[in-house]
């Protein structure tokens, strides 16, 4: 692609087919052509063109929230969706998506509580053995054989209600390591 | 050959004409040049509103530029601005501070002549926008005609996400003397622990430089100085001046700011786990006669203490910490 400013000139430049070949080619580039999600008329004065935008992305666990109510969209911890109360986060045939209840978050000191995975864990294989949606104040303590990764923050409002922020955008694998005393957790985006 | 001599006037317009046609990508749009056309698509990830996403603001209170971080979080917690969570109803805010990546610095050659050093530079986008050429190296110069329609100057500001990490500062001091070089003092620091693994702050800094670690040299001869942060760069601001500024202007509300990623994820923070300690035994020569002993091990000596310089090394921890995405 010429540059266009390189075909600038001085007072007394010889115009030369070099020249006018890169003033032609810099016109046929700078045609416009309409790509995704734009619109365009062609007018005597000029190309209006028109955008729109694609609809928001449906990431896994992607949290929503009416009220005291939040149901996640669905997700995986090592190729298996994740539950609540036992019932798949996205619902199966026969039993519609499960909803957690906020009505009475937990919080930390700092005004924090967090919609998290509880990863437990085989005390002899240190395998999966469940990941289930939980709400809670803290992402730790609790013990060696079960691990917590949140999906998203509450922030409690002085008003009484919260705000959420969406923390996970991809599904999950998890590993743990076994080590002197304690247990190594490790999480990825699969 | 006769060649058609335009005005240059005339000519130069009818280049100028095409330029001011082209189409260039702002909010929301990209554009990609081809030889039959530009094409011009929607550009969804200007909308994506992704974890440590910038938007900034003129404040006309302080006359200065302010950033907003969206939150962005590290092991699920937020970090914080000026001792504030960044999910706090107050939305912290970062003031800019500039740099310009455009000026070289000053440097002495060896024959004691002053030069300018070739600057920082600035991504290629910026050239489209017609910022200002960076400066070259003095010594190596060479004149850009095509850059001469280009005024805007450029400043930049670094965004850094931080949190305090265990690092020791390990200073000997060792004496030599005829019979040899002996430690007669030191001092071993620890770098503040307190909130190791637990706080995270947001900064922005004029130029971000990331801290070295000990050399494997510094290691071995046991004096170094670990960095007592991890830190990791998410963003560098641009500020983008109208055309042809006076001189020594600064960033105020007529500039144009971008904002250049280097994350757009949460992040998992980790440390090294300590090593577990190895022992090294030294190699030893026991054949039952005394005088080959002696010479042997004498000989095996210098093995056995080229051995142990390599176990100090290799039981030298550090608690380097790492951010990766989750």
């Amino acid at each position: 692609m010429d540059d266009l400013p390189s075909l600038l000139v001085k007072e007394g430049d010889e115009l030369t087919p070099k020249l006018w070949d890169g003033l032609a080619r810099a016109v046929r580039s700078a045609r416009i052509l309409f790509g995704d999600g734009i619109r365009g008329r062609r007018l005597p004065d000029g190309t209006l063109l028109s955008c729109s935008y694609w609809s928001p992305w449906p990431h896994p666990f992607k949290v929503a929230i009416a009220g005291a109510d939040a149901t996640v969209s669905k997700g995986t911890m090592g190729g298996t969706e994740v539950t609540l109360g036992g019932v798949p986060i996205s619902g199966t045939s026969s039993k519609p998506q499960p909803i957690l209840d906020l009505s009475s978050p937990k919080y930390n000191e700092d005004g924090m509580g967090w919609i998290a995975i509880e990863v437990m864990i085989d005390s002899s294989t240190y395998k999966q053995t469940s990941a289930e949606l939980v709400q809670v104040s803290s992402l730790s303590g609790v013990g060696q054989y079960a691990a917590r990764h949140p999906i998203g923050l509450l922030v409690r409002q002085d008003s009484g209600g919260f705000s959420f922020f969406q923390i996970a955008y991809f599904n999950l694998q998890h590993v743990a390591y076994r080590g002197t005393g304690v247990t190594r957790h490790f999480f990825w985006p699969a | 050959m006769n060649l058609f001599r335009p005005p240059a006037d005339l000519w130069n317009d009818w280049v100028r004409k095409v330029m001011k046609a082209r189409a260039l990508p702002g909010f929301g749009v990209q554009t990609f040049v081809t030889p039959e056309g530009t094409i011009v698509r929607a550009n969804p990830g200007a909308t994506f509103l992704h974890p440590w996403k910038i938007t900034t603001s003129w404040d006309t209170t302080t006359a200065a530029w302010q950033m907003v971080v969206r939150p962005g979080f590290v092991d699920g917690l937020p970090p914080k601005i000026n001792g504030t969570f960044i999910t706090d109803a107050d939305m912290p805010v970062l003031t800019a501070y500039w740099r310009n990546p455009l000026e070289g610095s000053i440097g002495v050659s060896d024959d004691g002549a002053f030069y300018t050093a070739t600057s920082e530079g600035y991504p290629k986008f910026f050239e489209t926008l017609g910022v200002r050429t960076a400066a070259q190296d003095s010594r190596s110069a060479t004149y850009d005609p095509s850059a001469s329609w280009r005024t805007r100057e450029l400043r930049a500001c670094d965004i850094i996400l931080s949190t305090p990490r265990v690092g020791t500062i390990v200073d000997l001091t060792i004496s030599s003397s005829d019979s040899g070089s002996t430690i007669t003092g030191g001092t071993a620091t620890w770098g503040d622990t307190s909130n190791i693994g637990k706080e995270f702050k947001l900064y922005s800094s004029e130029k971000w430089t990331q801290q070295a670690e000990p050399t494997a040299l510094e290691w071995m001869l046991g004096t170094y100085v670990e960095p007592t942060v991890d830190e990791i760069k998410l963003a560098t601001v641009y500020a983008v001046s109208p055309p042809d500024p006076e001189d020594g202007a600064e960033p105020d509300s007529t500039w144009v700011l971008y904002t250049k990623y280097f994350a757009f994820w949460n992040f998992v923070y980790s440390t090294q786990r300590p090593r577990n300690r190895v022992n090294y035994n030294n190699i030893t020569l026991k054949t039952g006669i005394p005088l080959a002993d002696e010479i042997g091990n004498g000989m095996l000596s210098v093995d056995n203490d080229t051995a142990q310089e390599i176990q100090n090394f290799y039981n030298a921890t550090s608690f380097k910490g790492k951010f990766y995405n989750a």
